[in-house]
């Protein structure tokens, strides 16, 4: 998932009163802490960075370091994958008043709605005091995603617009608007602004949105040379699926079968993999196999339109409801999405259903499933833990997450921190 | 000081009448821009001008202003035909109804409240309408939708089929003038939610056929989201189609004695499950003399209904790469038009689209197979932000190469209200066709006739005023059709070829005419279908450029003949029968003259 904000900003932003802080403290042990404090969210061990925050905040005293200190309770939730908690830390600290680490809070409040796709809680929190008391950059930018992410297209324009200076993510937003609104050769210029942005860092996203222009463009060659950048750092579906595209439109059809293929291996439930599959083999003569994949497409697809239609109606009924029934509702259509490989939707209703009844534990199972599955493993384990904390889960939840949980542990040891302490 | 305020006055007495009237004046020359009568600009090769004040003055009611059901954005059809058989275009307009929510022991229920039912209007002298619904005996059709047109008896007047919510119905032409409904005696009193229908023969037996597309099964005692209107960022707007059922399509086989046989079953077309049905057109896509048929479903995948010559048909839109959008999406198909875009003699497919999705060309790459050329031929994302509805390939410009008239309008009254970008009404747009299936969006600095933003819905073309160049017939959601005459400066020659069915049916629907001219192959499929809900008229025109005669015009028949006739000069419509004879006399005599600027 895409930065909103970079947390090099953050800590850029905060690097004055780190130093200043430790100036205030006593004995310069403030700035120990601290460094200890970044030392940890560093090597990724965020609990542990809490831990020492937490510890620190007891003693100190109101001003800087005090600020920074809390600011780091919630973003090292944040970073762990658990925004709730993050904005329970966070509130709880804005509730005291005005400090100097109030910029800062409120940054990691957006980021945690965003991530939570609570966009109205996000413009609430922008529209009065202590966040919303001045405009900025970066709360015209927060609020650009967070419209944009709602559909609320014109107030992500409107806002967007009136960031002074753009940086990567803003220029990425309004590339996004452009695409949505089908002016591929502006969304292009959007898109090759955010990149030069930050020339030296590769941003995926936006690597795939530049080859979509190109490909809606019909600049074939440009489109197949930039997802070859794509793929030579990345192996994932989405470029070989782009790529494939890109063939068949060429009629290059045995490097476009290729493309499907390796997109298919890497994704078999990916429908649109199939379909480009069955498109090659047809145009390449290759009949009988050409039907067979147009069979499992058609089934494939066929799924993916019943899902659709149910997760509409219960999306318009889930708009009728409240508390526990609404709860119950977004999680029936998270995992309707779930069936069929939407992730982001499939994550988004789980998160609704977890907003609306905490407490549920299968809406936090498949909260937790849908993140697993999006390779956000450590987040996801955070959520079967909570699971397990819970003492109102039923039996069954409770073995679901604890045998997940395991699985997670055992197959993605090596790529998350937080499942090494976990195994610890 | 008293004479200055004296000098004063007179001033005032002489400038504030001279500013009231430079207002007025301005005011009256902004209105007349808005209605589009300003002639064309030079710089605009293609412009559709909208006649004003022909008598086509019924209002079309479809849907309360609210619409809040999504049956009340469909809109209805026109048809451009010549009921009377005077050589002049008549003009039928369907007509719908509004709602009304009743509130009963908790439950919401939908009533349907009628509208003014269709308007028959006929061609009078100096090209205006009379209209003649009730001495033409037409007396509705409840809820209307669409309209085909067709010579269902062979009798050689034209009949003409309503499809409707509710019952459908079916006019039979008596002659003078006179129509009489008898669906319920033809059998095809249908009740759901149909939308567009066309007339084909499929089995090639001489009788023209049914294929109505249906919707959505839509429970007035029941209606979605518990009668409540669904909401999109907190606007009301109706429920989306994927809140209903999709209904399953019929096809009817005409017995040939005046009653139509329900083949849904027998013929495969029940086999594949309803798709929200909304277009549908008939062509031959893989050129084997039986009439094949494509269907726009809306949010699903389309259907091509392949012919497999024995009265039964399959399903095969997937395999032959005409379903799905190229990342294999199903789209918001809407209106559709066929023809032989890039002159390889095989026909190319247009499905219209919603808002932000790209409308669809598949281009046929030859034995019944497509490709989706929707981006690199320009009619893919040009107009993205459009809903797009009827559309038409029509040579415009007469230069030899088809065009391409779309006509838009959104489904959402707080269309903006969701999405600033998309208002509710929309203009329509022209593609000028460049040859190798590639197209430019028409944009002229002279505003008005098809560019006014309206809620386009159907669009029928046919040369209503006869002077050989097609003109069109559009339908909005609220208020009169729209008439638009084709005022394109520097239009080529043209030529018009209407049949005379003998074993095939009277009008030869199905048959495909195909001439040579300038070194230019050219071919059509003659047909009524296609757009939305809307009927065309039937006549084979084309386009010559500068060429001014036609050496041989090749007729295929829907009976298998093959006829050879001509020469032909250009700038007449000629009458070619099956038996092989031709009639130099122009169908439309009184004012048929080539109006080529040569």
């Amino acid at each position: 998932m895409r930065k909103c904000f970079p947390v090099e900003l953050v800590l850029l932003s905060l690097s004055v009163f780190v130093v200043h802080g430790a100036e205030v403290s006593e004995g310069g042990d403030g700035a120990r802490l601290l460094s200890d404090v970044r030392a940890r969210v560093s090597q990724r061990r965020y609990r542990m960075a809490r831990e020492i925050a937490l510890t620190a905040l007891r003693s100190a005293r109101p001003g800087l370091l005090r600020a920074e200190l809390e600011f780091w309770v919630g973003e090292s939730y944040r970073l762990e994958g658990d925004p709730e908690e993050a904005v329970k830390a966070l509130y709880g600290y804005l509730s005291r008043g005005p400090s100097d680490g109030t910029g800062a809070i409120c940054q990691c409040l957006c980021e945690c709605y965003l991530e939570m796709g609570e966009t109205e809680e996000l413009s609430s929190l922008l529209s009065r005091a202590p966040c919303g008391s001045n405009e900025s950059d970066w709360k015209r930018e927060a609020l650009g995603a967070a419209y944009f992410t709602a559909g609320r297209f014109a107030e992500a324009r409107s806002s967007l617009e009136r960031v002074r200076e753009r940086g990567s993510t803003t220029w990425f937003t309004l590339g996004r608007l452009a695409f949505h609104d089908g002016n591929y050769a502006e969304a292009l210029r959007c898109f090759e602004a955010a990149r030069a942005r930050e020339p030296e860092s590769f941003d995926y996203e936006n690597e795939i949105y530049v080859s979509m222009c190109l490909l809606r463009l019909n600049r074939l060659e440009d489109a197949r040379e930039r997802v070859g950048r794509i793929l030579a750092r990345v192996e994932s579906p989405e470029p070989h699926l782009l790529l494939g595209r890109i063939e068949l439109r060429a009629d290059r059809m045995e490097s476009a079968l290729r493309a499907f293929q390796r997109a298919h291996e890497l994704e078999p439930a990916l429908s649109e993999a199939q379909f480009g599959l069955a498109t090659a083999l047809k145009r390449l003569g290759r009949t009988q196999e050409s039907k067979e994949a147009f069979e499992l497409f058609g089934k494939l697809h066929e799924k993916e339109e019943q899902t659709r239609r149910e997760a509409y109606s219960l999306a318009q009924k889930h708009l009728r409801l409240k508390g526990g029934e609404a709860a119950q509702v977004a999680l029936d259509i998270s995992k309707r999405y779930l069936s069929t490989g939407d992730l982001e939707n499939a994550t988004s209703y789980a998160w609704r259903a977890v907003r609306h009844d905490p407490k549920n534990s299968r809406a936090r199972l498949s909260l937790a499933r849908s993140l697993a599955l999006s390779g956000r493993y450590q987040a996801a384990s955070v959520h079967y833990r909570k699971v397990l904390k819970n003492p109102l889960a039923d039996t069954e939840n409770r073995a679901d997450a604890e045998r997940e949980l395991r699985d997670l542990v055992r197959e993605h040891a090596r790529s998350e921190s937080d499942v090494r302490e976990e195994r610890k | 000081m008293t004479a200055s305020k004296h000098l004063f006055r007179a001033a005032s007495l002489v400038f504030v009448p001279v500013l009231l009237t430079v207002v007025v004046v301005a005011v009256w020359f902004m209105r007349e821009s808005d209605r589009g009568s300003v002639p064309p600009a030079n710089n605009c090769p293609l412009y559709f001008e909208e006649k004003k004040n022909v008598g086509l003055d019924g209002e079309i009611v479809s849907g309360s202003p609210d619409r809040l059901f999504i049956f009340e954005s469909l809109g209805v059809g026109a048809a451009l035909f010549d009921f009377d058989n005077d050589g002049q275009l008549d003009v039928l307009i369907q007509n719908a109804g509004t709602t009304e929510i009743r509130q009963t022991a908790g439950k919401r229920r939908v009533e349907l409240i009628d509208g003014p039912g269709p308007k028959l209007y006929r061609q009078v002298q100096g090209g205006t309408f009379t209209d003649v619904t009730e001495s033409a005996g037409v007396i509705g059709c409840g809820w209307g939708t669409g309209v085909a047109v067709g010579d269902i008896d062979n009798d050689g007047d034209l009949d003409f089929f309503l499809s409707a919510f509710g019952m459908n119905c079916l006019y039979i032409n008596e002659g003078k003038g006179r129509f009489r409904e008898s669906a319920r005696r033809a059998g095809l009193d249908h009740r759901g939610l149909s939308s567009s229908a066309v007339f084909l023969d499929y089995d090639r037996d001489g009788w023209l056929d049914l294929y109505v597309a249906n919707y959505i099964n839509f429970d007035l005692d029941q209606p979605p989201n518990e009668g409540l209107p669904c909401r999109e960022l907190d606007v009301s707007i109706s429920c989306g189609p994927a809140a209903h059922d999709p209904a399953t399509d019929l096809l009817y086989r005409n017995r040939g004695d005046g009653t139509f046989e329900d083949v849904t079953s027998q013929s495969g077309c029940a086999l594949k499950r309803g798709a929200y049905g909304l277009g549908v057109v008939v062509t031959d896509v893989d050129l084997d003399g039986w009439p094949d048929i494509y269907v726009a479903n809306d949010t699903s995948a389309n259907f091509l209904w392949r012919n497999r010559c024995d009265g039964t048909f399959e399903e095969v839109a997937l395999y032959q790469g005409a379903a799905l959008s190229e990342n294999a999406q199903g789209q918001a198909g809407m209106g559709l038009a066929v023809g032989d875009v890039n002159g390889d003699g095989w026909p190319d497919i247009f499905v219209s689209n919603y808002s932000r999705e790209p409308n669809a060309y598949y281009e046929s790459s030859g034995g019944g197979s497509f490709v989706d050329r929707s981006t690199p031929s320009g009619l893919g994302g040009t107009s993205f932000r459009d809903l797009g509805w009827g559309a038409r390939f029509l040579d415009g410009d007469q230069d030899g190469f088809l065009d391409l008239a779309l006509v838009n309008g959104h489904v959402h009254p707080r269309s903006a209200e969701i999405d600033g970008a998309i208002p509710f009404r929309q203009p329509g747009r022209v593609f000028r066709g460049l040859g190798e299936g590639a197209f430019q969006l028409v944009e002229c600095e002279t505003k008005g006739g098809l560019s006014v933003p309206r809620n386009h819905r159907g669009v029928a073309a046919g040369d209503v005023n006869g002077d050989g160049a097609l003109d069109l017939l559009v339908t909005v959601l609220d208020g009169p059709p729209v008439l638009l005459q084709n005022s394109s400066p520097n239009r080529g020659h043209w030529i018009g070829f209407r049949l005379r069915g003998r074993s095939s049916n009277r009008e030869g629907i199905g048959s495909r005419v195909e001439i040579e001219a300038g070194g230019l192959k050219q071919v059509r499929g003659v047909s009524r279908g296609g757009s939305f809900l809307s009927s065309s008229d039937g006549l084979a025109h084309f386009g010559l450029g500068g060429s001014q005669t036609v050496g041989e015009v090749t007729v295929v028949w829907p009976s298998g003949t093959r006829s050879t006739f001509g020469p032909f000069v250009a700038g007449s419509v000629y009458e070619l029968d099956e038996n092989g004879s031709s009639s130099g006399r122009a169908a439309l005599p009184r004012r048929h003259k080539d109006r080529a600027g040569h």
